[in-house]
């Protein structure tokens, strides 16, 4: 190959195209590349003018260039920066880097061009470009606060997170340093934060509590990054977050502190009866606390070397109260110095949605009210006693007056008959009082024994039938109710536990008197029950004379009396009696009536007489 | 006129005593009575003993429940633990009507057991059939002394 060739095929394999003008513009030398990226021939350009390569409407100012060129040649290498565009034969723009260089001849100078065609380039540069574009709109609508600032903490880039979270506008904060923003943050605790990541490079990331100017304060999480611009910090408003952790340390604090001082032992297990929580109450030891968690009390009592016994007993009842899903209560006893010791304790299964979460053990100690409850016994028992001695000396004495008053009643009869016919009338009246007065002694002195037997009964509790009671009273004052003309309704009554000869006495009282303080109609009365929640309720109703509201209370004391013993006879016993008689069988007696109105008397029996 | 069965009554009281007779004469009880006034002199009486050595045994035995010394409820159980004397009906007179008193009375064997009534009328009603009953109806065990005799 000789020289000429070897020219040629350097410059047609040249990778760009090279186009050679003349003076005046005409191309007197293209290559390869230019045939291709042109889409011309090569006998096409030959001899045409440069412009034919030049967008139109670039053409008139190239033409003047080209000249200016030409009259001051010089070398002028790709990426000028200029944006210059080239034709194509299908009349298609391209972008292109151009480089000049004059050839001077002998004769004449020549301006060889190499054009590249840089468009995918600039297609790539574009694509970066509205990727960046991109990126920051994503960073302007990030949730979390984003700022760049430069090494002196100056403001270069804020979103919009970053503006609420800083309280303020965007424009007093570009441009401007933290320390002109936020005055006095350079001695804050995030500047040495800052400072250092700026110094080493390394990245950071805190939590810190940020007081504003205006005293607000707010909780910030930042991560921070060492950029070429300076520092890129992420921040994200966790005051809410902190606020609610606060709150719930304080619950937490206040919960404990009330476990912690409550005076009750509580401990809390899991579903297999492992400690999960214990207060200092229910064992003081702190160590011994930690130590329990997740154990039960057979590894308590393994370490401590104690008896299994109670342990089991207590797994027993664990057992029982999950397994019927309620509360669980007994009794501990423990010996103390000063006697016993009892703890009142309880398992309560703890649920949530409708599934056993734990268990809560209580222990309250209840030997105070243990010995109360049993100083109260003794003290019962003493008043009971005491009672039963007053109501055995008012048996005694009421008995043994029976025998002088025998003797005053006995021998004014024997007066009586064996003076019959002897005496004037006063000293036979005399007499009469006498003997009349004995009489009242002696059924006061029976009521007295009568009222006293009622405390002093031994008669066992049995099953009373009500209903049968009320027929053999009803039958008992059969010719009274004759007399009378009353009308006795008896409705349905029950079967109850007590004492039959009183309730037999105690339904005697309350139709006597109904019987007997009828008013000017015949007598109607009717006795009834009513079933309560736990006694009975009993009611003997007339149509009688009636009682005044005043004297509902003194009725029932004994020997009260409401009338003359001219109207109607009796102690006035009759009442105190079933009084006593119903609060045998822990009830109480009570009467309303009006006076003209009829009266009806009610009372309680106990279902639980003792 | 049959000879009669002498009666015994056991009574600390002297109201209740002169009462008793009083009744006894009212409605003419004729049989020799003999009054003891507790229960030691009762059963000296029935064991003639001391100043009782002339005493006769008696038909038939009033006895209070209230004695002093030895109490009536003892005196019933000595009679009715003595071959010689249980087969003497007691008749139990007291103002007690405790139900304690009257089974007491029944489980010594007392032959009937009577409350006196206070009423001198009920009591003299009461001394009336005692008299029908035990002294005209019922053969006692012990005729008078001088019965033997005849």
């Amino acid at each position: 190959m000789n020289s000429i060739e070897t020219y040629k095929a350097v410059f047609d394999s040249n990778p760009d195209a090279i186009v050679i003008v003349d003076e005046v513009g005409a191309i007197v030398l293209v290559n390869h590349q230019a045939t291709m990226i042109f889409g011309h021939t090569r006998d096409e350009m030959l001899g045409q003018k440069i412009e034919m390569l030049i967008p139109g409407q670039l053409r008139a100012k190239h033409v003047h260039q080209r000249q200016d060129y030409s009259r001051k040649p010089v070398p002028r290498t790709m990426g000028s920066g200029l944006d210059i565009y080239a034709l194509r034969k299908d009349g298609t723009e391209f972008p292109v880097e151009i480089s000049l260089s004059p050839i001077l001849l002998k004769n004449k100078t020549l301006i060889a061009s190499a054009i590249r065609d840089v468009s995918e380039r600039k297609e790539r540069e574009q694509m970066i470009l509205a990727n960046e574009l991109k990126y920051q709109h994503t960073l302007d609508h990030m949730l979390e606060g984003v700022r760049i600032l430069d090494n002196d903490l100056r403001y270069l880039y804020v979103n919009e997170a970053c503006i609420a979270q800083s309280r303020t506008t965007r424009e007093n904060l570009i441009g401007r340093t933290l320390m002109e923003v936020f005055p006095g943050f350079e001695n804050s605790t995030l500047y040495p934060v800052f400072m250092t990541c700026l110094d080493t490079g390394e990245s950071r990331f805190t939590e810190t509590e940020f007081v504003f100017p205006d005293g607000h304060k707010g909780w910030f999480e930042l991560s921070i990054q060492r950029v070429p611009e300076g520092l890129f910090i992420l921040s994200i408003d966790i005051t809410d977050r902190k606020q609610a952790e606060e709150k719930m340390k304080e619950q937490k604090a206040f919960t404990e502190a009330i476990l912690n001082n409550i005076p009750a032992d509580i401990a809390v297990f899991n579903k297999d009866h492992q400690y999960v929580f214990l207060n200092p109450k229910a064992l003081k030891s702190e160590e011994m606390r930690t130590w329990l968690i997740g154990k039960d009390d057979f590894d308590y009592c393994a370490l401590k070397g104690i008896d299994e016994g109670p342990a089991r007993k207590r797994r027993e009842l664990f057992n029982k109260a999950v397994k019927e899903g309620r509360d669980v209560e007994w009794v501990d006893e423990y010996p103390s110095d000063d006697g016993k010791t009892y703890i009142l304790r309880r398992f309560h299964p703890f649920k949530e949605d409708g599934e056993l979460k734990y268990v809560i053990g209580y222990g309250i100690d209840i030997t105070r009210t243990k010995e109360a409850e049993a100083r109260l016994k003794e003290l019962y028992a003493e008043v009971q006693a005491a009672n039963w001695e007053l109501e055995e000396f008012a048996y005694m004495v009421s008995h043994d007056l029976q025998e002088p008053l025998r003797m005053v009643t006995g021998f004014m009869n024997l007066l009586k008959m064996e003076t019959e016919g002897l005496l004037n009338e006063s000293t036979s009246q005399y007499i009469h009082f006498a003997s009349d007065g004995a009489v009242r002694m002696k059924n006061m002195i029976e009521d007295l024994l009568q009222y006293s037997r009622v405390g002093t009964t031994k008669e066992d509790l049995e099953d009373v039938d009500l209903d049968e009671v009320v027929s053999s009273v009803t039958h008992l004052l059969n010719h009274r109710i004759r007399e009378f003309s009353a009308k006795v309704e008896v409705n349905e009554l029950c079967t109850l536990k007590g004492i039959k000869p009183l309730l037999t006495q105690l339904f005697m009282n309350l139709l006597s008197n109904a019987l007997k303080y009828h008013g000017e109609k015949p007598p109607e009365i009717s006795i009834g029950c009513i079933e309560e929640k736990d006694h009975w309720l009993f009611y003997v109703k007339d149509n009688g004379i009636g009682i005044d509201e005043k004297f509902f209370d003194k009725i029932f004391v004994i020997f009260h009396r409401l009338h003359s013993r001219d109207s109607y006879t009796g102690t006035g016993v009759g009442l105190a009696i079933s009084k006593k008689i119903v609060e045998k069988h822990g009830g109480r007696i009570w009467v309303e009536s009006a006076p003209g109105k009829g009266s009806t008397f009610y009372f309680t029996i106990s279902k639980n007489t003792q | 006129m049959t000879a009669k069965e002498r009666i015994l009554l056991v009574e600390d009281n002297e109201g209740d005593i002169l009462l008793t007779l009083k009744a006894m004469q009212k409605v003419n009880i004729t049989n020799q009575v003999d009054v003891v006034r507790d229960g030691e002199q009762a059963l000296d009486f029935l064991n003639k003993t001391g100043v009782f050595s002339d005493a006769e045994t008696p038909g038939l035995i009033l006895l209070d429940i209230n004695l002093p010394k030895i109490n009536g409820k003892e005196v019933l159980a000595s009679i009715k633990k003595n071959e010689k004397f249980l087969m003497i009906p007691v008749i139990v007179l007291s103002t007690s009507d405790a139900e304690s008193d009257i089974k007491q009375s029944y489980c010594h064997h007392a032959n009937c057991f009577i409350t006196k009534p206070s009423d001198f009328k009920d009591f003299m009603s009461v001394i009336e059939h005692i008299k029908e009953f035990w002294i005209n109806i019922v053969r006692l065990p012990y005729k008078k002394q001088n019965e033997k005799g005849n």
